[in-house]
């Protein structure tokens, strides 16, 4: 009963604890307030401003004209060479226009041409021919017309002494004969030198011969014939070549050359004649003379015959001041008994200054024989070149002292003999004056040139000898013009790009783009590059953003020179593997919607982007709008943006505002800028946003 | 150490527990007895208030006298755009301590699949405070948010109606703004 009762007075206290618990929680409950706000109707109303299509692109709008997408495009064109022309002397040797439209190792291959050309025959070359026949001849395209100095130089012999034989040889374009040697020998191992000087215009192709014959059927020989082509920047040069007589034992003048100097310096100076005398008793006389007092060669002959022509050539390098200067080659004869005669007069005097380096010695005084048949140095230059292509001239007076003995002279280096001349002269006074060259490829190590000789008695003299070696600035150079078509699109950047090579290492390439706007190709700048190409395929670009419509004309055509240059004289080839020529069209669609206002009540209005994919290769995006005067809403430039918020534009009562959008791009691609066309009412700060898309492909 | 209870201690802890069933049976009971409370309950203005914004007019807001009820009937949106009503209204903390607010969707209704989305946001300057509410699809509360003394927010209404919804529909909204505490 006990514990009975015990249960039940513990139940009643837990009921207790519960029912405490209970109120407690019931004093403590929270006290809020609640404010209310409603908003009935929020009404669904017809736009106000809607979004029309434009004339350009292509625009797709809402059903109710509040949003649009915008597709234009950019226009990237490129466009290859239509046609070619070779310039100067440069020729097609394989491949056609279809080659050159892509990167693709396939080739149209260009032939350079020189400034220079050279051709030579040195090996004994024989006839019996009365008429002139070859031995050796150059064909010369030349890169651009002008004045072309040719020299010449062979050893001629002829097989017979007899009075009526004879060898003679001549320099000849075909048509005229511009230098004339005809020799009769008193010795069939005789070897008369034969020196040519003519200073031609050249306008195309031109062939130049070194021919020789017979004079009576006997046979004779020619060797050592070297032909050379070149220009030079600062030349002077005087000729007279008709034949000239004079009984006179007082020197006159056949050829005067006048001038003043740009420059003070050193010069070389070469001439040239032919001299006679109808009498085999009397001799012609002839020399170059600097201002009325410097002799640089003084020459006597007695001829074995009144037909003869004599050789007349020297060579000296001078020193120049600013000074007027007069070179004079005279003749006269020993005897008013006879006449002297003398032809084909040439004298030039060249700026050793265009000439990258020359090294020169000479030995004015006179140097005997003195024992038969031994070899004398008379005068030797040694230097260590610049590597490349050198002319070396070798100028000797030269006399057997007595018609039964002879003189032998020759000119090397290293040993190697380009000239070796054996000639007797007519009398005991007699003297000559003749010049020999070579081209050769120098390497940067010694080199040691020499004009030697050797007689077969003491009489034998020589005099005046001097060398000169000139390193040649000359150029081969393949040079050709393309032209092409475009369009006359508004251009944002315009890109031309050449892949070429050439056979040999390290030309030269220049690239010109034909500016219309100053009316000729560029020195420097934007349509100019030189670069440097060789064996393998170089590719050479240029991106031109400063007003690329200048190098098109009213009708988008546009033309490239190329010129590939290297320092030599032997031919190369030039391949052209691309060329293109691409555009990057600024295209301009106006307009591609339309905003318009159509109630009474105006508003503010204004593009803003908020979101873009792609932007990077878009060069010039312009979203402009315009309303009588346009305003710049959003514009990138080279793919960021430089405005990405347009300023507030007032849209009047039922007014009407045109979007306009300008693109450039610089890669093919998809670009989308997302906007808003943000409408305000004036004075609140209540606004509408449509959605305007721009895509850009 | 054992403490032996007395006789008749027992007797005394049961009238106890008896006289304690006894009260309880006399509360529940239906027979009750009525007691008086004097309770006098003044007019207060309210701590926190709806305050006229820019937009307000636009909105065609009626605000109640007391800044406790504020009604829109002027508001309107085109298809397929965004309205934007940046201050329809404000809210303002006229306590001189800080006050917790809570505004909140009680009821959406009308043409509501013809709206794209609808939300309200609040902002102290150009700082959104708490949640977006998004009637129909989102959240329905701003959450408990602290409001300073003196503060002043602004009421933001974005409205879209989807594309090619007629000028004759409409939906209507009802919110509270639930302010804990006296």
């Amino acid at each position: 009963m006990r514990a009975c009762m015990r249960n039940i007075g513990a139940l009643i206290l837990g009921l207790t604890l519960m029912l405490s618990i209970g109120l407690a929680g019931w004093t403590q409950a929270s006290v809020w307030n609640s404010l209310y706000a409603h908003a009935s109707p929020i009404r669904a109303e017809e736009p106000k401003i809607r979004l029309r299509e434009g004339t350009a692109g292509t625009s797709i709008i809402s059903i109710n004209g509040t949003s649009a997408k915008v597709s234009i495009s950019s226009d990237i064109i490129a466009y290859n060479p239509s046609g070619y022309t070779p310039l100067g002397g440069t020729t097609l040797i394989s491949g056609a226009l279809n080659d050159i439209r892509a990167d693709d190792s396939v080739y149209m291959t260009f032939r350079s041409c020189g400034y220079s050309a050279y051709n030579e025959s040195l090996d004994i070359s024989s006839t019996t021919s009365i008429s002139y026949v070859d031995k050796v001849s150059l064909t010369f395209n030349p890169p651009e017309t002008g004045h072309y100095i040719i020299i010449a130089d062979a050893e001629i012999q002829c097989s017979s002494t007899a009075v009526n034989a004879g060898v003679k040889a001549r320099l000849y374009n075909g048509t005229n004969t511009y230098q004339e040697v005809i020799y009769r020998p008193r010795n069939t191992a005789e070897w008369y030198p034969f020196n040519a000087l003519k200073q031609l215009y050249i306008q195309g192709q031109t062939t130049i011969r070194l021919q020789f014959a017979s004079v009576s059927g006997s046979s004779v020989s020619i060797r050592n014939a070297r032909l050379f082509i070149f220009k030079a920047t600062s030349v002077h040069y005087a000729e007279s070549e008709g034949r000239s007589t004079t009984n006179s034992t007082l020197w006159v003048d056949k050829v005067t050359l006048r001038f003043t100097p740009s420059s003070e310096g050193d010069y070389l100076i070469i001439a040239t004649a032919n001299l006679d005398s109808s009498s085999t008793s009397y001799d012609v006389m002839c020399r170059l003379i600097q201002d009325d007092s410097i002799i640089h060669a003084e020459v006597r002959r007695r001829p074995r015959a009144a037909s003869n022509r004599y050789n007349f050539g020297a060579m000296r390098k001078i020193t120049l001041d600013l000074s007027e200067h007069i070179f004079s080659l005279q003749f006269c004869s020993s005897s008013s008994f006879a006449t002297a005669g003398i032809q084909y007069a040439h004298i030039i005097v060249i700026s050793l200054r265009d000439f990258p380096a020359y090294y020169y010695q000479e030995s004015e005084s006179e140097s005997a024989a003195q024992q038969p048949n031994t070899w004398y140095d008379k005068v030797t230059l040694s230097y260590v070149p610049l590597e490349g292509e050198h002319l070396i001239i070798g100028s000797l007076h030269h006399t057997s002292g007595s018609p039964i003995q002879q003189v032998q002279f020759r000119l090397s280096q290293n040993g190697n003999i380009a000239s070796d001349r054996v000639v007797r002269q007519g009398a005991s006074m007699d003297y000559e004056a003749s010049f020999s060259f070579m081209k050769v490829m120098l390497n940067p190590s010694i080199k040691t040139d020499k004009i030697q000789f050797s007689g077969t008695s003491k009489t034998v003299r020589v005099k005046m000898a001097r060398l000169v070696s000139i390193q040649l600035p000359f150029q081969q150079i393949a040079e050709m013009e393309f032209t092409g078509t475009s369009n006359i699109k508004r251009w944002a950047q315009l890109t031309w790009t050449v892949d070429c090579s050439a056979s040999i290492t390290s030309t030269t390439v220049v690239i010109q783009l034909y500016n219309y706007q100053i009316g000729g190709y560029p020195e420097e700048g934007n349509g100019f590059a030189k670069a440097e190409v060789g064996l393998n395929d170089s590719t050479i670009i240029q991106t031109i953003r400063d007003n690329p419509a200048c190098f098109r004309d009213a009708s988008g055509r546009w033309r490239m020179r190329i010129r590939c240059l290297k320092t030599r004289t032997d031919p190369f080839d030039f391949r052209i593997d691309w060329i293109e020529f691409k555009v990057f069209c600024q295209n301009t669609y106006d307009y591609v919607l339309k905003i318009t206002n159509c109630i009474a009540d105006s508003w503010i209005v204004r593009f803003r982007a908020y979101s873009e994919v792609n932007i990077g290769r878009l060069y010039n995006y312009t979203i402009y709008v315009y309303d009588g005067d346009s305003s710049i809403q959003i514009q990138i430039i080279d793919g960021d943006y430089s405005q990405q918020c347009g300023s507030w534009l007032s849209l009047d009562g039922f007014g009407v505002i045109y979007v306009v959008v300008s693109v450039s791009a610089l890669e093919l691609g998809i670009s989308r800028i997302h906007t808003y066309l943000e409408i305000n009412r004036p004075n609140t700060s209540v606004y509408n946003l449509m959605d305007v898309e721009f895509e850009v492909s | 150490m054992l403490r032996r209870r007395r006789k008749g201690q027992t007797s005394l802890e049961i009238l106890a527990l008896l006289l304690i069933a006894l009260a309880i049976t006399a509360v529940s009971a239906a027979v009750y007895n009525l007691l008086y409370m004097n309770l006098p309950i003044s007019v207060e203005p309210a701590k926190i208030r709806f305050v006229s914004g820019d937009d307000s007019t636009v909105a065609g807001a009626q605000i109640g006298v007391n800044g406790t009820y504020v009604s829109f009937n002027s508001v309107s949106g085109w298809p397929n755009a965004l309205r934007v009503y940046t201050d329809a209204v404000r809210i303002k903390n006229f306590d001189p301590s800080s006050r917790t607010i809570n505004l909140r969707l009680d009821s959406y209704n009308g043409d509501t699949s013809a709206v794209e989305f609808i939300r309200i946001k609040l902002f102290d300057g150009d700082t959104q405070m708490g949640n977006t509410i998004e009637a129909g699809t989102g959240n329905t509360s701003t959450g408990d948010l602290s409001m300073s003394a003196g503060a002043e927010w602004r009421v933001q209404l974005e409205i879209r109606w989807k594309d090619g919804v007629l000028s004759t529909y409409s939906v209507s909204l009802q919110l509270s703004l639930v302010v804990p505490g006296e």
